[in-house]
């Protein structure tokens, strides 16, 4: 597949992936993303997020949980974007998992991420909107919620949810933080 | 300011917050049913938790016009409505978003049927009452975070089911009916298999975040 051959490292089957190349999609309004890397939306249950959350001990790992039909997310996930961008460099990585329908709302969550130069690790939830989603990883009230891991791999801080909106100022002092912890 | 002077105020403030339901604890089962009354309908007249004194139980759910999750349960509310009516099951309706396309002149479309797109190609208008506080009370009384999130009153308008009403937007992907599972069992006198679930769909708009 296309994408494969452009990115053959990340490279997973092509029955759990649609690429998109993120210059053609990029929204007017939104920063123009300077990578040309493709963007990626493969379903992961726990236990691989669990592995995946593993794989990148030694950085300070940001979680964006968001949907399609959550405007709050939506709205939040430029700066996540954003933070992706800045920080990326000094060891953050950043990946989002949506809890959009996995068959019916694929294509506009992944057209979404596109428009917002997403290329990172981007996931979607098998169970869709619904309470397996929110039981299975962990979150508690309304998207949308960012969860901060230290390099040790340990939940440090968690955002938005029952907790009240995720401030993105407060993200970004928290990020900084981690960061600048060994 | 003396101390007392600020100890006064301060439980003066505390008192305003617990008013306005800022400070409300979360409502447990078993816990007495938050009142409401004088809150305007789509049907243009004033709706109170007493207008139902015959029912057996009373589902209230908080939802909205412009949460795509909400949405999706907008026909199976309806037919939810419909199979319990006769066994006495009121389902209400409430709305408490502060946005716009969630306020009275939006509901009432929405409440007719119209305005559908192709999210709901049933096009019945809704055969429950559908209210809007402004006030947001009802929903800080209940403690509600998202669109849909339901509460069921029992015959003593005590809570005695809180969360979800299935455990899918998806039709497709519902393995557990949380909601009728609740009803039934309360009908026939027991209690609800799980009396609370996760709830899960769109915040709950608040006035001072509008997020």
């Amino acid at each position: 597949m296309f994408a494969d051959a452009l990115c053959p490292r990340d490279a997973v089957p092509t029955a759990v992936v649609i690429a998109l190349l993120v210059g053609g999609c990029s929204r007017p309004s939104s920063p123009q993303p300077s990578s040309t890397e493709p963007v990626k939306l493969e379903v992961i249950d726990e236990a691989a997020f669990t592995k995946v959350l593993e794989g990148h001990r030694g950085k300070v790992v940001l979680v964006d949980f968001w949907a399609t039909w959550c405007r709050p997310c939506m709205e939040l996930f430029p700066h996540t974007a954003q933070l992706h961008r800045r920080l990326a460099e000094r060891g953050l990585v950043v990946i989002s998992i949506s809890f959009d329908d996995p068959d019916e709302r694929r294509a506009a969550a992944l057209e979404f991420l596109a428009k917002e130069g997403a290329v990172f690790q981007n996931f979607i939830s098998p169970y869709g909107a619904g309470t397996q989603s929110v039981e299975a990883f962990e979150l508690e009230g309304p998207l949308p919620q960012v969860k901060l891991y230290d390099r040790q791999g340990r939940l440090r801080q968690s955002f938005g949810g029952s907790s009240g909106t995720v401030d993105p100022q407060q993200l970004d002092r928290a990020v900084e933080e981690l960061l600048s912890e060994t | 300011m003396t101390r007392q002077h600020t100890i006064v105020l301060a439980l003066a403030v505390t008192a305003m917050l617990v008013a306005t339901g800022s400070l409300a604890a979360e409502l447990k089962i078993g816990d007495a049913a938050p009142d409401w009354s004088g809150i305007p309908g789509v049907d243009g007249k004033k709706h109170s938790l007493a207008d139902y004194k015959k029912a057996k139980l009373v589902v209230l759910v908080f939802t909205c016009n412009h949460c795509p999750v909400a949405r999706d349960y907008e026909e199976r509310l309806i037919t939810l409505q419909k199979e319990y009516k006769s066994k006495g099951v009121q389902v209400v309706a409430a709305c408490v978003n502060d946005l716009d396309e969630d306020r009275l002149p939006a509901m009432k479309e929405r409440a007719a049927g119209k305005e559908l797109g192709d999210w709901r190609t049933n096009k019945e208008p809704f055969n429950f009452p559908y209210i809007y506080d402004e006030s947001q009370k009802i929903g800080r009384a209940y403690s509600a975070t998202v669109t849909p999130h339901v509460f069921v009153l029992d015959g003593k308008r005590k809570i005695a089911y809180m969360g979800a009403v299935d455990d899918n937007q998806s039709l497709k992907r519902v393995k557990e009916h949380f909601l009728s599972d609740a009803l039934d069992a309360l009908l026939a006198g027991k209690q609800p298999p799980k009396a609370v679930t996760e709830q899960f769909g769109c915040s709950i708009k608040w006035k001072e975040e509008k997020k």
